[in-house]
């Protein structure tokens, strides 16, 4: 006859190693949620650096980690949609011209197909 | 080269630095808020501006912050090289005329041919400046509009905060500023656009520093009481110049000669203009008439990009 003793758990793991598991878990949760916010910020403010005059939101995403918000902060409430700067490498190119001389109206020739392209144009008035 | 694009003063900016620095990145954002700081102190178009709060105030004196200080001897120079012609005194000449707000605005409000129905004095007194005290105050019937000068002002400015740190150009609105040579020597090459036709440029300009600007009336132009308008006053009548000059483009020692100048080339007219350039020392200039046809000097010629090849 078979003596009805109670049966002891049998621990596989430590409680200790459960803890461990689980603070990892959480850690690694929190990390990756945290670059994936900062990666999706960075390129909504890479698109919008390439759009003059269009307003970027900087708020930050949900995270734990707290975001560095660029940009200038516009103080004034009188200002229009707040431009955005855009930086941007180029480089300074030989260009084809195609444009016809003009006759009769005393404007010159345009620069032959071997001048620099121009950094910018002077006129009266770029507006936004 | 990195360049640096955003809009203020109702004008686009452009910022082109000569370096592979990244870090040049960072001075974007601060020269933005320095355009916007400036904007705030002197757009005649923002009511809670420095300028609109004077011109609000006349008969009291107004002390003046760094930049509206800097920008009055700014206009104050102009006004001397131009023999008077070159004034921020104009503002109810130009509200009489119709350019009573933001010209984007006038034009999405009323299209070009627009009426308008205002009473404003036209003061020609000279604004009294206290430079001992640092205030300003303006007659009864005078308001102020810095307009080019404020534009050329920031130019010129940016321009200076912006040299130490690469071989620089600043262009605000088609005003334009230029530190000196580029790193290898060669100079920054510029187009003068044509008012006739925007998609081209009637000439390539090799810059070796100094500054360029364009005045004329091809742009802000509207019909006010069936007559067409423009935004160059002629202080010695109070009304838009009449002038056969569409476009003035002057290279000068910096911007903010080369701004006065253009702008009182116009007020002239192509025969008196002429003459007036030509006694200047070190200036190119070139003069597009209405009919089309082209005024330049030597100076300007030697900058073009034709001459330039040509003579090395």
């Amino acid at each position: 006859m078979e003596k009805n003793t109670p049966r002891k758990k049998k621990k596989f793991v430590p409680t200790a190693f459960k803890f461990m598991l689980a603070a990892g878990s959480l850690a690694g949760t929190v990390g990756v949620w945290n670059i994936l916010a900062r990666q999706e910020f960075t390129q909504a403010n890479a698109q919008n650096l390439n759009l003059p005059g269009t307003f970027v939101s900087t708020d930050p995403l949900p995270t734990v980690a707290s975001l560095i918000v660029v940009g200038p902060s516009v103080a004034s409430n009188q200002s229009s949609t707040p431009a955005v700067a855009a930086i941007r490498d180029v480089t300074v190119t030989t260009v084809q011209q195609t444009a016809a001389p003009q006759s009769g109206s005393g404007i010159s020739l345009p620069p032959p197909s071997s001048a620099p392209a121009p950094v910018t144009n002077t006129q009266t008035s770029k507006k936004p | 080269m990195k360049t640096i694009l955003f809009n203020a003063m109702g004008s686009k900016i452009l910022i082109a630095l000569d370096t592979d620095e990244q870090a040049v990145m960072a001075e974007g954002p601060r020269i933005q808020q320095l355009f916007e700081e400036w904007e705030q102190a002197l757009s005649r178009f923002r009511i809670s501006s420095e300028l609109s709060e004077l011109n609000r105030h006349p008969g009291v004196p107004k002390e003046m912050s760094r930049v509206f200080g800097e920008v009055m001897r700014a206009a104050d120079h102009a006004s001397e090289i131009s023999g008077g012609l070159v004034t921020p005194t104009i503002l109810n000449a130009l509200i009489n005329v119709g350019y009573e707000n933001d010209f984007d605005v006038l034009l999405e409000r009323h299209g070009k041919d627009f009426e308008q129905a205002l009473l404003a004095p036209n003061g020609t007194e000279t604004v009294d400046v206290d430079w001992k005290t640092n205030t300003v105050t303006l007659p009864f019937g005078t308001q102020l509009d810095f307009g080019g000068v404020a534009k050329g002002w920031a130019a010129h400015n940016a321009m200076q905060l912006l040299r130490e740190i690469a071989p620089v150009l600043v262009d605000a609105g088609g005003d334009i500023a230029v530190s000196g040579n580029m790193r290898d020597g060669s100079n920054w090459p510029i187009g003068v656009s044509n008012p006739f036709d925007a998609d081209n440029n009637l000439a390539l300009l090799m810059v070796p520093g100094g500054g360029v600007a364009t005045s004329g009336k091809d742009y802000h132009r509207w019909v006010f009481d069936g007559e067409m308008q423009h935004h160059i006053i002629d202080p010695r009548n109070m009304l838009p110049a009449h002038t056969d000059i569409l476009t003035a483009t002057v290279l000068a020692a910096n911007l903010l000669d080369a701004e006065a100048y253009a702008k009182t080339a116009v007020i002239l007219g192509s025969d008196a203009g002429k003459k007036w350039l030509d006694e200047l020392s070190a200036v190119g200039y070139l003069l597009v008439l209405e009919n089309g046809t082209m005024i330049r000097n030597d100076i300007f010629v030697k900058t073009e990009w034709n001459t330039q090849c040509q003579t090395n």
